[in-house]
């Protein structure tokens, strides 16, 4: 019981002294709002691949139609502009506001037919690029499924032409009539995109500007616990816990390290509040928990085996350039397991993607929390 | 005298930092290098033209009836005739566990569960949908283009099943001869279209002459993140806790403008010698990454350092950024996490970790006026070998304004304002 009054009341000090700090305060505040602007500007029209449109013929209906589909599908993380002119919108290229344009001929309608015939020397569209990328590749699969639909009934009538049917009733009206029925009939979804464990959420709510909002301010609470554990190194080197054992200082740390990520967990969970990126409220309550004990034990280590808050300064751009590239915030790096899993980060975002990594997460915090006594032991004893 | 001693002092501070800040440069150069050069070698040669063999292909998996005639048929289609091999590569996994464990690992950006009755479901137009799984939210570009590439393949099958199922219904009602001839001749037909898609475009490929490519884009995000993570490094030398020296400093003829002068003297020298030891491995290995930055093939060592000297204004603004932000900051926690906050978010809305193209129109002129973003639009310029003065101006006056301010708050701080 004495134990537990004793820490309390230092954890309290520690959050008071470090409340009265005016920069920490302000940091505190930046968060969120940094958060919310970038929420706010991530639902402003924006997409990771940009692509101009244009047509040598303005005024084709197929063109029309083409256009009004594509500016009319807002699921698309493709961003379309349109322009009035084929030279504008090549320009957009050259001049790197867009990655491709997409120029449709002329004469669009009748060009459609004859390449359905079989006359592939005539195309539909040009496609303009500055470097042919996977991604523009990718992107192109989005036109050629735009300009197929447009053929698809060319093939077929034309098909049916070929087929030399000698019936006075079957004409391009009735091939067209069927044609359109059938479509009607069918099921146009082929192919469900579902979520890893969360079949329920859409594929819509995420924002590739604000899905790296959990993993940095992750990172954020990581390098809190890290320069908190560098302020009670430099605390115990200017002798401000000669009054307490050198047993007990091992608690002085983590009370101290533990009162800065609890604050800018709640900073944290804040700004996902906020910024409405919480999927469930409770679960990331739980996981920001349990993150917050592994960020606290993981530098309560480095800090037992750097021992001066100067080794530990040196070595954080390398622990940011690790956490940045290794943990799946802005991209899946493949490899580097045996570095990835000794990173807080790593278990926690592994803990936003499936439920049952929690277990491994756990696994996790008793080592390192074993490791940080075992080490303060044996390095005191030495 | 005193200003002389304290800067002498001030470069003592920096001397165990810098050598560790030259040897985090040295190491994450090399990683980088080592990294890019296995892609490299992985994908095929770089050309001076395009920065596509570095994109390596997007991986996805599939699970279930894989042994179906009707899939394996398709797959090898894929494999080994579709436009889509070239940035597309399929592998097969026995059960949901296997490719599950593979997305979380990073290895496929997806996977498609293809379950039982699908191939029936689509032989007799039904079209039970499969599922094509991502990872959960945390959504990375690939994972978001695919999801996006994933409807259109729908809609090419979807296209063909209207024509070929029309076909049949017009045989059947006009009880015509020939049924299963025409069946097997319709299909043959949309899968020949299907598979040569690509000749309904034409391609024109400008080059990146006038734009910087990829890998050079990249380049100048490297730059400007490792100028920021050797800042990051200097928290324990640049942040003062207290203004007991200050003030003694203050009133021993050393002004609140020298001490900051002095100060930051001592911090550019450390983000200096970084950037000199990059360009200096930069300049001696300059054949072998020429060979994949195409900005740099055909460049001379004395182009290279004409470029180095005019990305000295980078190094200017960047360090002062970061030490304006020291200034602010009275401990070592708040400056760490505000250098991390403010730098990182300035890095991401200037585009060093996205393309800057990828951002709203609000952003991108936003983050045009940014600190970062100039320093970032100037790297920029001078990879196509194009040097706009406006920029430089713009980069040393921002330096010497976050100087002054620097000065003011120590004023400040000197002053009473910490207490």
């Amino acid at each position: 019981m004495k134990k537990i009054f004793f820490s309390i009341k230092w954890f309290l000090a520690f959050v008071k002294r470090l409340m009265r700090k005016k920069s920490f305060l302000l940091t505190l505040l930046l968060i969120p709002i940094l958060t919310c602007i970038m929420t706010m500007a991530s639902k402003e029209e924006s997409g990771i691949m940009s692509i101009a449109i244009s047509s040598r013929d303005s005024e084709s209906a197929s063109y029309k139609s083409i256009l009004s589909e594509i500016l009319s599908d807002d699921k698309s993380s493709l961003l379309f502009v349109h322009y009035d002119n084929p030279y504008d919108a090549k320009e957009s290229v050259r001049n790197g506001k867009a990655e491709c344009a997409w120029i449709f001929e002329d004469d669009f309608e009748n060009r459609c037919k004859k390449y359905a015939s079989g006359d592939k020397s005539s195309t539909l569209c040009e496609v303009v690029v500055k470097e042919d990328t996977s991604f523009t590749k990718l992107a192109r699969e989005k036109l050629y499924s735009l300009l197929y639909k447009e053929i698809s009934f060319d093939i077929f009538s034309q098909f049916m032409d070929e087929r030399d049917i000698q019936n006075e009733n079957l004409s391009n009206e009735t091939y067209k009539d069927v044609f359109d029925n059938v479509k009607n009939e069918m099921n146009g979804n082929l192919i469900n995109v579902n979520f890893f464990g969360n079949e329920e959420k859409s594929t819509l709510e995420t924002n590739y500007l604000t899905s790296p909002l959990k993993g940095l301010l992750a990172v954020a609470m990581l390098i809190c616990c890290y320069s908190a554990m560098m302020f009670s190194l430099e605390d115990e080197r200017e002798g401000k816990y000669a009054c307490f054992p050198l047993a007990r200082r091992l608690s002085i740390h983590f009370l101290f390290v533990f009162s800065a990520g609890v604050i800018l967990s709640a900073s944290v969970f804040a700004s996902l509040l906020v910024s409405h990126n919480t999927d469930d409220v409770v679960y990331d309550i739980l996981m920001l928990i349990l993150y917050t004990f592994m960020c606290v034990f993981f530098c309560i280590l480095v800090g037992i085996l750097c021992r001066t808050s100067s080794r530990m300064c040196v070595l954080l751009p390398l622990l940011i350039v690790c956490v940045v590239c290794l943990c799946p915030i802005f991209l899946s790096t493949n490899g580097f397991v045996a570095v990835k899993i000794l990173l807080p980060t790593y278990h926690y975002m592994q803990t936003l993607l499936d439920i049952s990594n929690i277990v491994g997460a756990l696994i996790y915090t008793a080592i390192l929390l074993f490791a940080d006594i075992v080490l303060y032991k044996a390095i005191n004893r030495a | 005298m005193t200003v002389l001693n304290y800067l002498k002092c001030c470069f003592k501070r920096t001397r165990k930092i810098l050598v560790f800040s030259l040897v985090f440069t040295l190491v994450v150069s090399t990683l980088l290098a080592v990294v890019v050069k296995e892609r490299i070698k992985n994908t095929g040669e770089i050309n001076e033209e395009s920065a596509l063999p570095f994109v390596s292909q997007i991986k996805v998996g599939l699970v279930g009836d894989v042994d179906n005639k009707y899939i394996k048929f398709g797959l090898t289609a894929l494999k080994s005739v579709d436009i889509s091999k070239d940035y597309l590569e399929i592998s097969t996994y026995d059960s949901e566990d296997e490719a599950s464990r593979d997305l979380l690992n990073g290895e496929i950006a997806g996977y498609m569960i293809i379950h039982e009755n699908f191939i029936s479901s689509v032989l007799h137009g039904e079209n039970t949908p499969a599922t094509f799984v991502i990872k959960n939210s945390l959504v990375d570009l690939t994972t978001m283009l695919v999801n996006d590439v994933v409807s259109t393949v729908s809609n090419l099958v979807v296209e063909s099943q209207v024509g070929i199922f029309a076909m049949e219904d017009i045989y059947n009602e006009y009880k015509l001869s020939g049924r299963s001839d025409a069946s097997k001749a319709i299909n043959a037909k949309y899968i020949s279209f299907i598979i040569s898609r690509d000749d309904m475009t034409e391609l024109t490929t400008l080059g990146s002459r006038s734009e910087v490519s990829t890998v050079g884009y990249y380049a100048c995000s490297f730059i400007i993140l490792l100028l920021i993570f050797v800042g990051v490094m200097c928290a324990h030398i640049c942040v003062k806790p207290t203004m007991a020296l200050s003030r003694l400093l203050s009133s021993r003829s050393c002004s609140s403008f020298w001490q900051i002068v002095s100060e930051f003297i001592s911090f550019f020298a450390i983000m200096l010698f970084s950037f000199i030891l990059l360009f200096s491995l930069t300049n001696v290995f300059l054949p072998s990454i020429s060979s994949f930055v195409p900005e740099l093939l055909n460049m001379t060592r004395y182009e290279l350092f004409l470029m180095f000297l005019k990305l000295l204004p980078v190094v200017l603004l960047v360090s002062s950024m970061q030490f304006f932000i020291y200034t602010l900051c009275d401990e070592v926690i708040s400056a760490t996490l505000l250098q991390f906050v403010v730098s990182f978010g300035l890095a991401f809305v200037s585009g060093c970790i996205y393309p800057i193209s990828f951002f709203p129109e609000g952003i991108k002129e936003f983050s045009s006026h940014l600190p970062l973003g100039i320093a970032f639009e100037h790297c920029k310029n001078l990879m196509c070998s194009y040097c706009d003065y406006s920029l430089i101006v713009y980069a040393i006056l921002l330096s010497c304004l976050f100087v002054s301010l620097c000065v003011f708050i120590r004023k400040q701080k000197i002053g009473g304002w910490n207490e």
